[in-house]
This record gives C-alpha cells, sequence and structure tokens, in this order.
C-alpha cells in the first residue's frame, strides 16, 4: 500500500473520501493531479479541445471508480492508466468516425505523410522549436498505437519504465523495447520527411 | 551550409527535451465541478433510500423470528403427540376431544 500525504491524508483515505461523495477530496486530487492528466491527454490526443474533454472524463470516472480502488499501485499510476485508456477510446471513436484517421501530409511538397493534427502546437514548446516540435508530433502520431502511447508517456509526461509498465499492464522490457522501435521509426519517419522535403 | 536529413531528424527529436508540461486550460475546473455536482445528483437520485433497507431489515428479522417460533412450536406438538400415542385407545375409546 502507498501512503503519500495529502494535506494529513494518505491515499487510501482520500479516495475513501472521495468514493464517499466528498468535494474537498474531489477538488484536492483534482488540484493535485489536473496538471498530469491533462499533459498526457493532450500528448497522446495532440488536440487541445479533446484533452480538456478526456481531462474532464478521467476525473469523473476517478470519483465513480473510487470504490474500487485498493491502493496496489499509487494513485498517480492509477490515473495514468485511466487516463491512457480514455484516451484510447478516444482516439478509436475518432478512427471509428473517420473524422481524424485520415493521414495528412503537413507539408504539401513532401511525398511522406505524417499524421495526427497538422495545426497542433504543443503549448509548452519553446516558441523557436515551434515548427520542429508540430513536425516531430506529426511524426509521433504516425507511429502504432502502443508505441506512440509509451514513447509520449516516457518522452512528454517523464515516466520509468516501471511505471509505464504498470499503466499499459506490460513487463519492463516489452516497454523498453517499444519505446526502441517508437525512437528508430520516429528516426526513420524524420529522415525521410527532411529528404522528401528537399527535393 | 544546410543540415544533412539525419541532422535535421536528429535536431527535431532532440526539440522533444525542450518540452515544458503545459499549463491546464482555463474554466476547466468550473467546467468539471459542475459535472461531478450533477453526478452526486444523479447518484442520489439513483440511489435506493435508507428508509427502503431499513424497512427491509427489519421485515427480514420478523420473517426469522416467525420461521424459529414456528419450527420451535412444530418440533414441540410432534412430542406432544408421540406421547400421547400410548394412551390412543384409551383416547379414542371415549366419545370425543370434547
Amino acid at each position: 500500500m502507498h501512503q503519500v500525504s495529502f494535506g494529513g491524508m494518505d491515499e487510501i483515505s482520500l479516495v475513501e473520501e472521495l468514493s464517499a461523495g466528498n468535494r474537498d477530496a474531489f477538488k484536492r486530487l483534482f488540484s493535485l493531479y489536473r496538471r498530469q492528466v491533462y499533459n498526457t491527454c493532450l500528448g497522446m490526443l495532440q488536440h487541445a479541445e479533446d484533452a480538456e474533454d478526456v481531462t474532464q472524463e478521467v476525473f469523473i470516472e476517478v470519483f465513480r471508480s473510487a470504490g474500487k480502488f485498493r491502493g496496489d499501485s499509487k494513485i498517480s499510476t492509477w490515473l495514468y492508466r485511466i487516463a491512457y485508456n480514455r484516451c484510447l477510446d478516444h482516439i478509436r471513436s475518432k478512427k471509428r468516425d473517420k473524422r481524424s484517421g485520415e493521414v495528412v501530409s503537413i507539408d504539401g511538397d513532401a511525398t511522406l505523410q505524417l499524421a495526427g493534427n497538422p495545426s497542433f502546437v504543443h503549448p509548452g514548446v519553446a516558441l523557436e522549436q515551434k515548427e520542429r516540435a508540430t513536425i516531430l508530433f506529426g511524426a509521433i502520431a504516425a507511429l502504432p498505437e502502443n508505441q506512440r502511447v509509451a514513447f509520449t508517456l516516457s518522452k512528454v509526461d517523464g515516466l520509468s519504465y516501471r511505471e509505464i509498465g504498470e499503466v499499459m499492464n506490460m513487463n519492463q522490457p516489452g516497454v523498453e523495447s517499444l519505446i526502441h522501435r517508437a525512437k528508430q521509426n520516429l528516426k526513420k519517419l524524420l529522415e525521410n520527411y527532411y529528404r522528401n522535403a528537399d527535393t | 551550409m544546410k543540415p544533412s536529413p539525419e541532422e535535421e531528424a536528429a535536431l527535431t527529436l532532440k526539440s522533444l527535451d525542450a518540452v515544458e508540461p503545459a499549463g491546464v486550460p482555463e474554466g476547466l475546473e468550473e467546467k468539471l465541478f459542475a459535472r461531478f455536482e450533477l453526478e452526486i445528483a444523479e447518484l442520489k437520485k439513483t440511489a435506493t433510500p435508507k428508509w427502503f433497507w431499513m424497512a427491509a431489515s427489519a421485515l427480514l428479522f420478523f420473517n426469522t423470528i416467525c420461521a424459529l417460533n414456528y419450527l420451535r412450536y412444530d418440533a414441540a406438538d410432534e412430542t406432544e403427540s408421540a406421547s400421547s400415542a400410548g394412551s390412543e385407545t384409551l383416547f379414542h375409546g371415549g366419545t370425543s376431544w370434547y
């Protein structure tokens, strides 16, 4: 069991208060984890409004399923897992709707096409890096789903391989292998992109 | 000199190190708390009222007591019938129970 104090409350007590419908517990949880949840959703969805909606859904689901939390993992890992599942559901439902499933070129002249939201600029990117970051996020969106998630959780959210394994229900070597393949694929995608942009 | 595609790719990958966590949009908190209140109201509406569980518990308790009593008196009756079986001739030799 993880004993982390939240203003005098341990994790289990906080979740117990939450499952009883305590508004203060909900507010405390939100103020502690809003940034983490929002940034995870933003990194995975690459769409500010969608990330905002899914962040709300994550916290509502946390409230609904608080009674099931047994304290086997940290609250943060539990939240990441819910956010991860919600984001995947969102991505899949969007693909089903064929609203964002289509591959979009971020450069009309380039023959290589990168996926994702071509107008997405991560709000945490410095101005001089905006162009590169847009290309990079396009390349990340073109990765296979589990590589994209593992890479985003590692490089954007800064989770350890062990934590990513807990969130994605995988062992550590599996996570390492996913991230390694994600890096190789990104390198290839970007090199092809710049090669084609030159010609 | 223009960097090669390999160098450009490496620089672009490196740009991820400079990504800072984004701030939470304004208004998210209000929207979420409004949804939370709706959620609580919905739960209250659909939850079975406390008095129902109290009444159900009381009824179950009463039924259990009645069942136990019935079993006790039934067993007592059977014992009584068994003990009076020996005087059956005498009893039935009479005109009636009354």
